[in-house]
């Protein structure tokens, strides 16, 4: 006789996947903070980059400190006219008021930001007091 | 009309999301739709899509928006935080017979891709009609 193993992860599994259709997989990211951020590290930089489609780059408060960046904005949602409705609506329109620890101090007037594409990109560069300093070795 | 039987998303057939995402692999996109007296309005978020890297494609009553994205490189970097991942977005919908099919337009801007459906005239008219009675 043939017996089945009874998997206890494979019926929660079912129960998310079936709980994400009726609510959309949008609806797990709402707990998640926004926008989200990237950093990543070099040895003297830092670039951090965020997915923010459909903003106003002139409405966008970045504000950098030698350890955060705050980032602050509003972003303008789709305003229907009279006889439009809504049918769908998925894409956050929650202001913007973040902040990102860095992993090292940097120089916040080195900062250098760009917005394309809904996609913004701030590089940060590590103060040049803070640099690490190369010794050379002098032979006896 | 209900604005769901003329643009409806196909859950089925869409890539679930997952952080982080990876190069490889493709999302699906938040979309917000709204029904107009004479047009579906879709509105999709594609974050690092361009206007001539956008796709969009009807195939009977299926329309797919897709978007490819070229991820930035950071030369000599290690990924410190990474909340997203970055790659290709796709996401498809049910369009009804109302939709007149030759008319769809769309742009592209800041990230954003806006797609206008215009309904068919008779289909506009019978919802002006509906308004009016």
């Amino acid at each position: 006789m043939r017996t089945a193993t009874w998997n206890p992860w494979k019926d929660l599994e079912r129960l998310h996947s079936d709980v994400s259709r009726l609510f959309g997989d949008r609806a797990w990211d709402r707990t998640r903070a926004y926008p989200a951020v990237n950093v990543h590290q070099g040895e003297n930089e830092l670039y951090l980059t965020a997915e923010i489609p459909g903003l106003n780059p002139e409405a966008l408060d970045i504000t950098v400190n030698p350890q955060s960046v705050t980032l602050k904005a509003d972003r303008k949602p789709v305003e229907l006219k009279e006889g439009e409705a809504w049918s769908r609506k998925e894409r956050p329109d929650a202001s913007i008021n973040r902040t990102v620890e860095l992993p090292f101090a940097v120089d916040p007037q080195s900062a250098e930001a760009k917005y394309e594409k809904g996609v913004l990109t701030i590089r940060l560069n590590r103060p040049m007091e803070h640099r690490p300093n190369k010794v050379q070795v002098r032979a006896g | 009309m209900n604005a769901n039987t003329c643009c409806s998303p196909q859950s089925e057939s869409c890539t679930t999301e997952a952080t982080p995402r990876s190069a490889t692999r493709t999302y699906r996109p938040a979309v917000d739709i709204y029904d107009a007296p004479d047009a579906v309005h879709l509105v999709a978020d594609l974050p690092g899509v361009s206007e001539n890297d956008v796709d969009i494609s009807m195939d009977k009553n299926v329309l797919t928006i897709a978007g490819k994205v070229e991820p930035a490189r950071f030369e000599g970097t290690v990924p410190f935080t990474t909340e997203y991942g970055v790659g290709n977005w796709e996401r498809s919908f049910a369009i009804s017979s109302e939709i007149d099919r030759s008319g769809i337009d769309a742009t592209v801007k800041d990230g954003v891709l806006r797609v206008r459906l215009p309904k068919s005239t008779e289909a506009a008219s019978r919802k002006i009609r509906v308004t009016a009675g």
